[in-house]
């Protein structure tokens, strides 16, 4: 049964003077579930996008069935019977799900018209084939993540894909989600269907795998199978140096509320009631944190309690003062810090430089400024202490920020938001996305921040992330506090994500 | 006054002046659609009026007008599409720049084919003939305000009812949608985004070709400088109210050709005549803030 159905010679990739792969080869066999892994920028996209046909490989083949083909476009690949499922899904918000489907491969009848009659009775049996259940007539706006990852599934099913690439398919999904995931996926290969899955959760890649490939910096470190490896072994693989997922965590005095949030209710863009009557106070020195599927209401918590959004009903109290309406500027003032979910579009300005970045909303609190004018100097003074102490990697607190990697944006806004002695920190998802050796940085720093008397309110849909770190857990569900947890070491990811589903009141 | 309002003149008044705004609003619903802003669409409307009157001239045919019109209107489509679609300029300024040359443009050929200023007549230029529609006779009230009208006009309905099945149930449609919702996971679906973008551009062009052709071919048989008058302009307007749906967007048109031929039944009264002209822009955005009176507690900061 195993032979191998996709392969990959040498592949070369350059961007520029970047190179994102580098004499990378790969054989999958048909029927298993093969995991590439390694850290940001470690060339498993470019990889994927080469094999699904969206770039060109610089130099190498690829062979499928033992066949050589050449992609001109992602059709051809689809054609081979390769289809991806994309992190970012491929789907249109405003169609429904049957119309989802059908782009681009539309059955038609009378010359011209859409059959979706044919094409739904199509669907349903291919996703009863394979165990999903999607509701075709819905629109994916009004869907869960997790659906429309089946949706997605589906769809490269519909489309004839004999080998799926799932890029980053469990950085959406609830403990239980992921478990349903991993249901579909043994039973896909059940069925002679081959699985690449592309992740960096080293846990899952132990679970899943039949075969696992690491990358790191473009080239291939390793081909393993799990049998053989353990999760620090992978981890060095990917890192090239030993990484330390347990955190550093110290006894610690957590002392009165600093922040009281009484009966707070709030409203969403679209006009429906997103926070329902919640009641939580933070401690000093504290980390609470929110755990929650994503669109349960954490967002326009945050939002209410900087100051981003009216809040509806309710009270905000810090250090006993009513700060309810006040401006996000007269909070940062009261040293409360704000590290936002989108880096790119709330956390920077990426057309500013370092500098311009790192006084970026501090510029009154902070009084970066002689009476008139920017003060400059001690700006500059300011990043490159943040630069240093936080590891930014940078030529010059000149360049823009928007040219930086991701993980150091995230870098350069935590140090500002951490080096202005603020007492109280809001984080939104710290972590998204970036690399193994960022986040363990990151971490570390939270957690020290706490060590320091300052109280960390911390907003996560990495659920190890907020298992990991805080010392109390709220989890939030369909805009209510659906538990508070104590984090002690008998809490599992299993009981908070029953909450989390609000399985358990 | 109330009897004016809904006399059988007035809502006559009312479909004949739809005509021009909902088939260019047809169009420019394709572009909401596929999420290109297309404000130049006044522009399609005069420039294509002006040729379409040319054109009838030529021939003394007024099919050839409407032939000239539908060409001027796919050639200021490919003009906005190479500039947007290819230069990348920003649809907006392009869009501002054609509106603001057209009046000159047209008013320059006038001189120069017409030998006129103001305004061109010409017993040469042939508008379309009425139409009677015997069925029609038999229904009171409604059959005498949808009947003997403009062959233009029934070209108009006949288009909103097609522009609205294509929408929705065909792959082009579903296509266009798919453009205009997510452009990265249309490339993923293996359908080409600059291919359809460009169709629905050709769309807007044929349909806003009709509408300006609609202006002087629709039983005046002359043509005026600035003849669009802001139609363009209202196009855009039904179709953003409709949210790029042909039949929402008709409806808005509608309201607007309603106000139209408010004004002209008004100037009988004793209402100051700029407030009469007024009438249908002041509906327009009447309409878009009552349309988007939700909105208003969505985003309360």
């Amino acid at each position: 049964m195993e032979d191998i159905i996709l392969e990959a010679r040498h592949i070369c990739k350059y961007f520029g003077a970047l190179t994102a792969n580098d004499d990378v080869s790969l054989s999958v066999r048909q029927g298993t579930v093969h995991s590439i892994i390694g850290e940001n920028g470690a060339g498993k996209s470019t990889l994927m996008n080469i094999i699904s046909g969206i770039y060109k490989p610089n130099g190498g083949e690829i062979l499928v069935k033992g066949k050589h083909v050449v992609f001109r476009n992602p059709n051809d690949a689809t054609k081979c019977g390769i289809g991806m499922v994309h992190q970012e899904f491929m789907l249109f918000q405003e169609l429904t799900v049957l119309e989802n489907l059908m782009m681009g491969f539309e059955t038609k009848k009378l010359g011209g018209f859409l059959n979706k009659k044919q094409a739904a009775k199509d669907i349903q049996e291919i996703a009863e084939k394979y165990g999903f259940s999607i509701p075709l007539d819905k629109k994916v706006s009004e869907l869960p993540v997790s659906l429309l990852q089946q949706v997605e599934i589906v769809k490269v099913l519909y489309k004839g894909a004999e080998i799926i690439i799932l890029d980053e398919p469990t950085s959406v999904l609830t403990p239980q989600g992921i478990e349903g995931l991993f249901q579909a996926i043994r039973y896909l290969t059940k069925q002679g269907k081959t699985v690449i899955l592309i992740t960096h959760k080293l846990k899952e890649v132990m679970e899943i795998s039949d075969y696992i490939t690491v990358l790191k910096n473009g080239v291939v470190t390793g081909n393993l199978t799990p049998d053989e490896t353990d999760e620090h072994k992978l981890a060095n693989l990917m890192v090239g140096r030993q990484v330390l997922f347990n955190t550093q965590k110290h006894e610690k005095k957590i002392a009165e509320p600093i922040l009281e949030i009484d009966n707070l209710t709030a409203f969403g863009s679209d006009g429906t009631e997103k926070v329902k009557h919640v009641s939580f106070s933070v401690r000093k020195g504290e980390i609470l944190g929110i755990a929650g599927v994503a669109g349960s209401g954490q967002g326009e918590l945050i939002e209410a309690i900087f100051g981003l959004r009216n809040p509806e009903s309710g009270t905000i109290t810090y250090k006993g003062e009513n700060i309810t309406t006040t401006s996000p500027r007269r909070k940062r003032e009261k040293k409360i810090g704000y590290v936002p979910q989108d880096r790119i579009s709330t956390g920077c300005n990426v057309h500013a430089n370092l500098i311009e970045n790192c006084i970026m909303g501090y510029h009154v609190a902070h009084k970066f400024k002689t009476p008139w004018l920017l003060g400059k100097e001690e700006a500059s003074l300011f990043t490159r202490s943040v630069v240093e102490n936080y590891q930014v990697k940078v030529q010059d607190i000149h360049n823009k920020i928007g040219d930086l990697s991701g993980g150091n944006i995230q870098k350069t806004i935590v140090g500002r938001e951490f080096s202005q002695n603020n007492d109280l920190l809001i984080i939104e998802d710290p972590t998204r996305g970036i690399d193994v050796g960022a986040i363990e940085f990151i971490w570390q720093k939270i957690i020290d921040i706490a060590q320091e008397g300052v109280s960390v309110l911390l907003v996560s849909h990495e659920l190890g992330e907020v298992m990991e770190l805080s010392d109390r857990i709220l989890v939030m569900y369909n805009g209510e506090i659906a538990a508070n947890l104590e984090n002690t070491p008998e809490l599992d990811e299993k009981t908070i994500g029953l909450y989390m589903l609000g399985g358990k009141t | 006054m109330l009897q004016l309002l809904f006399s059988i003149s007035t809502l006559s008044a009312m479909v004949r002046l739809s005509a021009p705004i909902a088939l260019a609003a047809i169009g420019s619903a394709y572009g909401h659609k596929a999420k290109i802003f297309n404000i130049g669409l006044e522009s399609y409307v005069l420039t294509s009026a002006f040729f379409a009157t040319w054109g009838s001239y030529l021939f003394e045919n007024a099919f050839m007008g409407l032939v000239f019109g539908i060409i001027s209107g796919i050639a200021m489509s490919a003009v906005f599409g190479i500039f947007v679609l290819h230069f990348k300029s920003d649809p907006i300024v392009i869009g501002i720049a054609m509106n603001l040359s057209a009046w000159g443009f047209t008013t320059l050929l006038m001189y120069n084919i017409f030998h006129t200023r103001g305004s061109v007549m010409d017993s040469r230029i042939k508008s379309f003939g009425t139409v009677h529609i015997p069925f029609l006779d038999r229904i009171p009230f409604v059959g005498s305000i949808l009947n003997n009208q403009n062959a233009l006009v029934y070209l108009a309905f006949l288009v909103v009812i097609i522009a609205q099945i294509v929408m929705y149930k065909t792959p082009f449609g579903l296509r266009i949608r798919g453009v205009g919702s997510n452009e990265e996971a249309m490339q993923s679906a293996g359908v080409s985004v600059l291919k359809y973008k460009w169709a629905s551009l050709i769309v807007t062009g044929v349909l806003a070709g009709a509408a300006g052709t609609c202006l002087p071919l629709c039983g005046i048989s002359m043509f005026t400088e600035n003849m669009s008058a802001g139609k363009g302009f209202l196009a855009v307007s039904a179709a953003r109210i409709g949210k790029g749906d042909p039949l929402k967007s008709f409806f808005a048109c509608l309201i607007f050709a309603f106000a139209d031929a408010l004004s002209v039944g008004l100037q009988g009264f004793s209402i100051p005549s700029q407030l009469v002209l007024a009438a249908p822009y002041i509906i327009t955005i009447l309409v878009m803030c009552l349309t988007n009176l939700g909105e208003l507690r969505k985003e309360n900061v």
